[in-house]
């Protein structure tokens, strides 16, 4: 693999590859000494022409622990704010020479077009209402290495689907895993025709939750507060909010997990947040082992 | 100059015709048609193998000048137009400044007069500036040359506005056209709400949107006794809220273009802008209702609804991209594949490209007869070729039918008893 764009047209193969490559790299993050040197010499540059803070941080650390050079730009601070496309500016950027570019955009296909234009490695960091591929291999390796397996699972995936990326690749990535994946949230957050997708549909928080190994709970983007959704903050807790009486409906050894940042009280309680069940943080702790096992396997280091 | 077509096949509705015939062409208009013509110092056309037909009219078409000649232009739309065969244009008001104003409407058909391709009939603005609030001065612009009326992709979103201008066009009497969108349901979007945007994320345009305002402007219609004509229909719903009105009485026409009724959004790449039109590409059950509805009658007319872009508009992601498909130069061969897959006949064809426009646009349709003026073309139906966007005289290259084997290709437009496709640019 060359590019890393999304897990629906990314084999099995590759995915099993990163989460075995993830749990020896996260053996790395806890030595005293953090630091590989496997593509020392490398540039990844990290390109967020939207906010973050967990994923573009994630990337940073994953590149410099195997010593490859990074380099960060914002939109704000770029020239695309000047009207550049961000074609040109990847293409500049290219004249300077990188092996590989993370990028994160508000337009879905983005890095994908990118990808076709240019020469370097192309890692799609969350694409608008598309796909988050480095998201879902994150989720996919906390769950193999907490439950110790990916087939014949119940996943739960509960919020706002329809404008979220990590649904998406979440839906390709644990189908293709051999598990079963259900959606749910209000009918205004559930697109349609999502069944054409693998994955099961419903607007019953107990039918999605019941016998799942796995709950997911999506953030509930209070920036789109403008398109009414759902009617308040307070009901969305009580009826798709994820809390002690839901996930007693679940699996004995369920775990509950969101790829943040979180609404406490509102898609999750803060109870089952900070719980023994919650891999919440582990999540992002695998996070960085998993970028690094992406950027491992595109850029081609030796180990 | 006169001109001698022999042996075509002359393809004539209204008059039952459709027999291989010699046509005479000489002072603009057309002399003589019958089987065996013979005559001294005449310019001969081979129209063996040919289809010779009358005032092929595209009623959808964005010219872009005044205003945005970096996307096209008058000449280069209107060259483009008779290269498709076209030999009457009627070109939509969402210039800069619109045509709203007699000024407008008299500098478009002047200086088409001058450029001297297709005959151009424009269409002027529903509302002062496009704007949905005060109508134009519809009767004023009609005195000056517009056929119809319509805001175009900036839908008048409110009823009592529609209302008014479905009433007010009855003194001009002409039709409103509709582009159908709820602006509030489709805000934003690039694709058909369904499994494309459901797995793409690509944010999106509901059916609902078009069926809507559908139902809407046929029903202010039927209350207005007016007359509508619904612009690229996409979808199985809004054909059959347009049969329920024909049955009812409502004075209603409508029109698709080839990319309804040849794609589907099973075809769509959403790394090719060239596919982002609106109405969007719809689902296949939606593609094939528009191809029967083209069979059975209920869709009258097929327009290109040409809506060419600079490279810049369209080399870009899909959410980023302008809408529209550069369509004239495909127009004819594209409808004709509805020909080839046995959906329509002759006749048929010639309704839907010559017969139904003029009627709905109040043009004549005069035909091969005596005294007839000599807008005509010639295709070969039977020959292939590959649709190369880098050969169009348009200033649109965007197609999504770029690449595409078609079968039929128009070889000689002729308007007034001019020959001018193929061009001669000495």
């Amino acid at each position: 693999m060359h590019h890393l764009l999304d897990i629906e047209t990314t084999e099995k193969d590759f995915i099993e590859r990163i989460i075995e490559d993830a749990e020896s790299f996260l053996e790395i993050s806890k030595r005293p000494i953090r630091k590989v040197p496997s593509l020392k010499g490398k540039t990844v540059v990290l390109f967020f022409a939207e906010p973050s803070t967990r994923t573009r941080v994630s990337f940073e650390i994953a590149a410099k622990r195997l010593s490859a050079d990074t380099v960060s730009i914002s939109k704000t601070a770029s020239s695309m704010e000047k009207g550049e496309t961000i074609l040109d500016t990847v293409k500049n950027l290219e004249r300077m020479v990188f092996d590989a570019i993370v990028i994160r955009d508000s337009r879905p296909y983005s890095p994908h077009f990118v990808a076709k234009h240019i020469k370097g490695s192309v890692i799609n960091a969350g694409d608008g209402a598309h796909e988050h591929p480095t998201q879902a291999l994150l989720d996919m390796a906390t769950v193999k290495f907490t439950l110790g397996t990916l087939s014949g699972l119940k996943i739960a995936i509960v919020g706002d689907i329809a404008h979220s990326r990590v649904s998406r690749s979440n839906i390709w990535g644990f189908s293709k895993m051999g598990s079963e994946v259900y959606v749910c949230g209000p009918p205004t957050m559930i697109p349609r025709d999502v069944e054409k997708l693998p994955c099961k549909a419903t607007f019953c928080l107990e039918e999605a939750v019941r016998e799942a190994d796995v709950i997911m709970a999506l953030r509930i983007q209070k920036e789109r507060f403008s398109d009414p959704l759902f009617p308040s903050e307070y009901e969305y807790h009580m009826f798709y909010g994820i809390r002690e009486e839901v996930l007693s409906l679940a699996r004995k050894n369920a775990i509950v997990m969101h790829p943040g940042p979180m609404n406490r009280g509102v898609e999750i309680s803060s109870s089952l947040a900070d719980g023994e069940r919650s891999v919440i943080f582990n999540q992002v702790e695998m996070g960085v082992a998993v970028r690094m096992a992406v950027l491992f396997n595109l850029l081609g280091g030796e180990g | 100059m006169r001109i001698l077509i022999k042996k075509a096949l002359v393809i004539d509705p209204p008059h039952g015709v459709k027999e291989v015939l010699d046509v005479l062409v000489e002072d603009g208009v057309i002399r003589k048609v019958s089987p065996n013509i013979e005559g001294n110092h005449l310019k001969i056309i081979d129209g063996e193998g040919m289809w010779a037909l009358h005032s092929v009219t595209d009623s959808h078409v964005h010219l872009r000048e005044p205003g945005f000649e970096y996307k096209e232009t008058l000449k280069t739309g209107l060259a483009a137009s008779v290269k498709g065969g076209i030999t009457r244009v009627l070109c939509m008001p969402n210039t800069e400044p619109p045509n709203d104003d007699p000024s407008v409407t008299r500098f478009l058909i002047e200086k088409a007069r001058r450029l001297s391709f297709s005959k151009l009939f424009p269409i002027a603005s529903i509302t002062k500036g496009r704007k949905g609030e005060e109508l134009s001065p519809f009767l004023l612009l009609k005195r000056t040359g517009a056929v119809a009326f319509s805001d175009d992709g900036s839908p008048v979103e409110n009823a009592l506005v529609m209302r008014r201008a479905l009433e007010y066009a009855k003194a001009a009497e002409s039709p409103i056209v509709s582009h159908c969108e709820d602006l509030d349901l489709s805000r934003g979007g690039s694709v058909n709400e369904g499994a494309l945007s459901a797995k793409t994320g690509l944010p999106s345009i509901p059916p609902e949107s078009e069926i809507i305002s559908v139902f809407r402007d046929v029903t202010l219609c039927e209350f207005a006794a007016s007359r509508i004509h619904i612009a690229h229909v996409s979808l199985a719903r809004s054909i059959e809220i347009i049969k329920w009105a024909k049955e009812r009485g409502v004075n209603v026409s409508c029109e698709t273009c080839p990319h309804y009724f040849l794609l589907s959004e099973d075809v769509l790449d959403p790394l090719d802008p060239d596919f982002k039109v609106n109405p969007p590409i719809r689902g296949e059950e939606d593609r094939k209702a528009v191809e029967d509805a083209l069979s059975n009658g209920l869709i009258d007319l097929v327009a290109s609804d040409h809506a060419p872009h600079a490279y810049e508009d369209k080399f870009t992601d899909f959410p980023s991209a302008a809408f529209g498909i550069s369509g004239v130069e495909t127009l004819v061969p594209l409808t004709l594949s509805l020909y080839h897959k046995g959906i329509i006949d002759e006749f048929r064809f010639s309704e839907l490209l010559c017969i139904n426009p003029s009627r709905v646009f109040g043009l004549p349709y005069t035909g091969f007869v005596e005294g007839s003026p000599a807008d005509i073309t010639l295709i070969d139906p039977d020959e292939t070729w590959t649709i190369d966007p880098k050969q169009f005289v348009s200033k649109g290259k965007n197609t999504p039918f770029k690449g595409w084997s078609v079968k039929g290709r128009v070889k000689f437009t002729m308007v007034d008893g001019v020959i001018k496709f193929p061009f001669d640019w000495s």
